[in-house]
């Protein structure tokens, strides 16, 4: 069995008395991506926001690569590469799609305020390099023509690409992905889906989606997690929680069914 | 003792004031989702109008407040009418909507001087005596202030209880796309959510004008972080919580100058202010989708 | 012709001082995003602080009362009105920079200006309350000797100078990898978090440099005139400087160049001609004020991007020589990965 890169164990979180996770625990394999499924409300997002330290749990750990990082906040977790998207895309707007890129690399000379007045030699050269590797990962996802470009005036599917890529100029080991695939075009679906196929073989990169399209799913992830009234209900492939009577009844059978494949 | 028991009771008066000019800000605030910076300037339009009508035009003083209130609520429906919500329609930031509020209060209070100079005003109420009661020491006006907020604050809870507005502007203050959604005329509601916030600054600013006796056109303007204490501490966006935060600056501020300096009311509710942004910035009734 | 001299150069100290004021805020919202409404406040202590540390113990048989006077060489105690500024950015950010929404910044920025000034206004001891300071020593006394004009030029020079080093530094921080991640927060500072990097260490960062630098014009601005009492620190002051940056363009620093140029100098001077009512001495600088105010307005209504937008970054690069120099993915066929898509 593979490491696990993340682990979550009895993750409690109750907002204003609504029990939003209810001691939720389950653990992701390094090198996989993981889809985490459930019915609305399940707590899927809010898990997303526990993971990467948006939100604190009142009851709980996270587990990241070992190192237990509940109480860590959201930008010391992003540090060890643990990085998350959102569900609506959230570009910087009033900056171009190379500048996006560039903005999340971390560890550059000028982000201290005395590396930016007196190492402007070196970042400068390190942004150049920085550059040539932003427009490899752009062109990868076909956006090389767009770099100049100011990313708030790119279309909905466009900027799904360029939270993607900038999600990948950063090297996380570990991407949470909200919906990625909310609101895409079946076109653009199927380009996501063999992004995040390829950047899991090639880059080593582990990956957790949050995830309504079960088609999608079943594609791309090995392995499911399923959440049902903020617990972890079952966790197997796809095919393995077909059978499962449970998953069934909270999920994937009756009405659910149709509507998800929509 | 005397001066302590004697300073709750200014506390009380001043408490009145405030919860005027808090809920009035909170309901604006509630609805709309920006700070409106030009409140202050408001209370300006209320007292200077109040004193036109009474002084120049002869109204008694009690038609003349009356009318400084409404007209605050009708410059402050025009004002968001004619400048704010264009802005807002055209969705502008946040950040945007800040600086232009920030703006106009430059352009009133400058505009309030044009027409009113910078002379010291008196409303024409005879100064009582003192009235006591129990421990306490009330000018006549400081008891009518009490009176008015009192009745304000009944008529507040009234309105967004039982009328379909005051329950529209609930709903738009819980959440605008499920209120837009459900079938609200959120612009009308808006009008009308600013046309009351304009009349609470005036009222609130008629008010202050009677207990602090002398006043200038900017008299108001200083008091605005103050209003944003109150309304910040009972939880932005908060009718009742703007109330009860009134409640603890105006008793704050006041009993304070038992034990130190009256110069320093205001750094005492900046103290407040600053303990509540550092400790619990959702405000002692926090709102779901605010701060 | 001396008078001429003598006015073009407070003419070019003020824009100066105010292109200073212009870049210190351009950096903290143009850059960052910060809403400061109380600029002058940062100006005052600035200017306050290098006062009392170059002045003189205080005389108090001459009924004028200051805190420190310790009579320090003008480099030093201009220094120490510098650190003086930012350390109160330093303190506001403490306050309102941690997570929460810009009005709650806005806020606190207001509240420390209206408290300030009745704190230096209505205390006798600190500053000498609301008649402030006055004979506040100037640098260059000793060189400039002979006209009161020489005094003007040199300072023209030394003011120019300064703003030349503030301009350089401002330019360099935005081009680095530090002025991106300012900028990238004023975009979305949640996002900006959620990639490692400390959004609250970088709006702070921008907070206390944007205070140092109006703190730096503060101290020109004292240094230049010799005297300053809160009557001249009013919120009217905060607009010009803010109707300056709108006018010129946001993180735009040579936008800052022109606004300051239109609104501090052409403005402000143009109207100081127009004769005064008598009847209303205060009616000149109350329109003046409902202009500025106008022409914060109006700018964010027609032109919120300035006479001079932010400029687009542009990055030396190799061209990508690669077949699949694609455009977007829309515009291709779809290639099909699976069947249909109602199977699950």
């Amino acid at each position: 069995m593979a490491n696990s890169i993340l682990e979550v164990k009895g993750i409690k979180l109750a907002f204003g008395g609504v029990q939003a996770i209810d001691d939720c625990s389950f653990h992701i394999e390094e090198g996989t991506i993981t889809a985490l499924i459930g019915p609305n409300g399940a707590g899927k997002s809010t898990m997303v926001n526990v993971i990467s330290g948006t939100y604190r749990p009142d009851e709980g750990h996270v587990i990241f690569d070992g190192k237990d990082v509940t109480r860590m906040p959201n930008y010391a977790r992003a540090q060890h590469g643990l990085l998350r998207t959102f569900q609506i895309s959230r570009e910087f707007a009033n900056m171009t799609v190379l500048e996006n890129l560039l903005v999340v690399r971390q560890g550059q000379v000028g982000e201290s305020l005395f590396g930016a007045l007196f190492r402007a030699k070196s970042w400068q050269a390190q942004t150049k390099e920085l550059v040539a590797e932003a427009n490899e990962i752009l062109n990868t996802f076909g956006l090389y023509r767009l770099r100049n470009e100011y990313a708030g005036n790119l279309s909905g599917g466009q900027k799904r690409l360029v939270e993607l890529s900038r999600a990948v100029m950063a090297k996380p080991r570990l991407l949470l992905l909200d919906e990625p695939m909310a609101g895409v075009t079946p076109a653009l679906i199927e380009r996501l889906g063999q992004h995040i196929l390829e950047l899991n073989r090639e880059l080593g990169i582990s990956f957790v989606l949050v995830e309504h399209n079960l088609e999608v799913v079943e594609k791309i992830c090995s392995r499911v997690v399923v959440m049902a009234l903020g617990k972890q209900l079952a966790d197997g492939t796809l095919a393995e929680l077909r059978s499962n009577q449970e998953v069934i009844d909270a999920y994937l059978g009756g009405g659910a069914r149709e509507r998800v494949g929509s | 003792m005397t001066i302590f028991l004697l300073n709750i009771g200014f506390g009380l008066v001043t408490a009145s004031v405030l919860s005027l000019l808090s809920v009035g800000l909170s309901l604006q605030f509630g609805v709309t989702n920006f700070v409106n910076f030009a409140y202050g300037s408001y209370l300006g339009v209320g007292m200077m109008l109040a004193y036109t009508f009474s002084q120049t035009l002869h109204f008694p003083f009690w038609a003349a407040a009356a009318l400084g209130t409404i007209f605050t609520g009708v410059v402050s429906m025009v004002i968001a009418e004619g400048v704010l919500e264009p802005f807002v329609r055209r969705r502008k930031s946040l950040f945007y909507m800040l600086i232009v509020t920030f703006g106009l209060s430059l352009v009133l209070d400058n505009l309030l001087q044009i027409f009113y100079g910078v002379d010291f005003f008196q409303y024409p109420v005879a100064q009582s005596s003192p009235v006591t009661i129990g421990p306490f020491s009330f000018t006549t006006a400081q008891l009518e202030i009490i009176a008015i907020a009192v009745v304000a604050m009944i008529g507040v809870h009234l309105l967004l209880s039982r009328t379909r507005l005051g329950k529209a502007m609930r709903a738009m203050s819980d959440n605008m796309d499920l209120a837009r959604s459900s079938g609200i005329d959120t612009k009308n509601v808006t009008r009308w959510t600013w046309f009351l916030s304009g009349c609470l600054a005036g009222l609130g600013g008629i008010v202050l004008a009677l207990n602090i006796v002398s006043f200038q056109t900017n008299s108001g303007e200083t008091l605005l972080f103050v209003i944003f204490a109150a309304v910040i501490l009972g939880g932005i966006g908060q009718t009742y919580g703007a109330m009860l935060g009134a409640l603890v600056i105006g008793m704050v501020t006041e009993i304070s100058t038992s034990f130190i300096s009256s110069a320093y009311k205001q750094d005492i509710a900046f103290i407040v202010l600053v303990l509540m942004l550092l400790l619990r910035p959702q405000g002692l009734i926090p709102a779901k989708g605010k701060a | 012709m001396s008078l001429i001299l003598g006015y073009v150069a407070t003419l070019l100290v003020t824009f100066f001082t105010y292109n200073i004021f212009v870049i210190g805020l351009n950096i903290q919202f143009g850059y960052a995003g910060i809403l400061n409404f109380t600029v002058i406040t940062f100006m005052a202590f600035g200017a306050y602080f290098y006062a009392v540390f170059v002045m003189p113990h205080a005389n108090n048989a001459s009924q004028v009362f200051y805190i420190l006077g310790l009579h320090w060489p003008w480099p030093l105690a201009m220094l120490a009105g510098v650190v003086a500024s930012g350390a109160l950015g330093y303190l506001v950010g403490l306050i309102a920079l941690k997570r929460l929404r810009s009005d709650y910044l806005a806020i606190v920025t207001l509240a420390t200006g209206t408290l300030v000034y009745g704190l230096f206004g209505n205390n006798n001891k600190l500053f000498d309350g609301w008649s402030g300071l006055f004979n506040v020593n100037q640098p260059f006394q000793s060189v400039a000797t002979n006209h009161p004009n020489e005094f003007s030029w040199i300072f023209v020079v030394f003011s120019g100078v300064v703003m030349l080093v503030v301009w350089l530094f401002a330019n360099r921080l935005y081009a680095s990898p530090l002025g991106r991640s300012m900028r990238a927060i004023r975009e979305d500072q949640d996002v900006v978090d959620s990639f490692g990097r400390n959004s609250f260490k970088v709006r702070m960062l921008a907070m206390v440099i944007g205070s140092v630098i109006v703190g730096i014009g503060g101290v020109l601005t004292i240094q230049y005139i010799g005297a300053l009492s809160p009557a001249g620190w009013t919120t009217g002051e905060t607009f010009v400087v803010w109707a300056a940056l709108l006018v010129g363009g946001r993180a735009n620093n040579l936008g800052a160049i022109v606004g300051s140029l239109l609104v501090a100098v052409v403005f402000n001077e143009a109207t100081r001609y127009i004769p005064q009512v008598p009847s209303h001495p205060n009616l000149i600088p109350n329109l003046r004020n409902v202009i500025i105010g106008g022409l914060v307005i109006l700018s964010i209504w027609f032109r919120p991007q300035g006479v001079l937008p932010e400029k687009k970054a542009s990055f030396l690069e190799v061209p990508l020589v690669d077949k699949y120099a694609q455009g977007f993915p829309g515009d291709e066929p779809e290639n099909a990965l699976s069947p249909a898509a109602s199977e699950a």
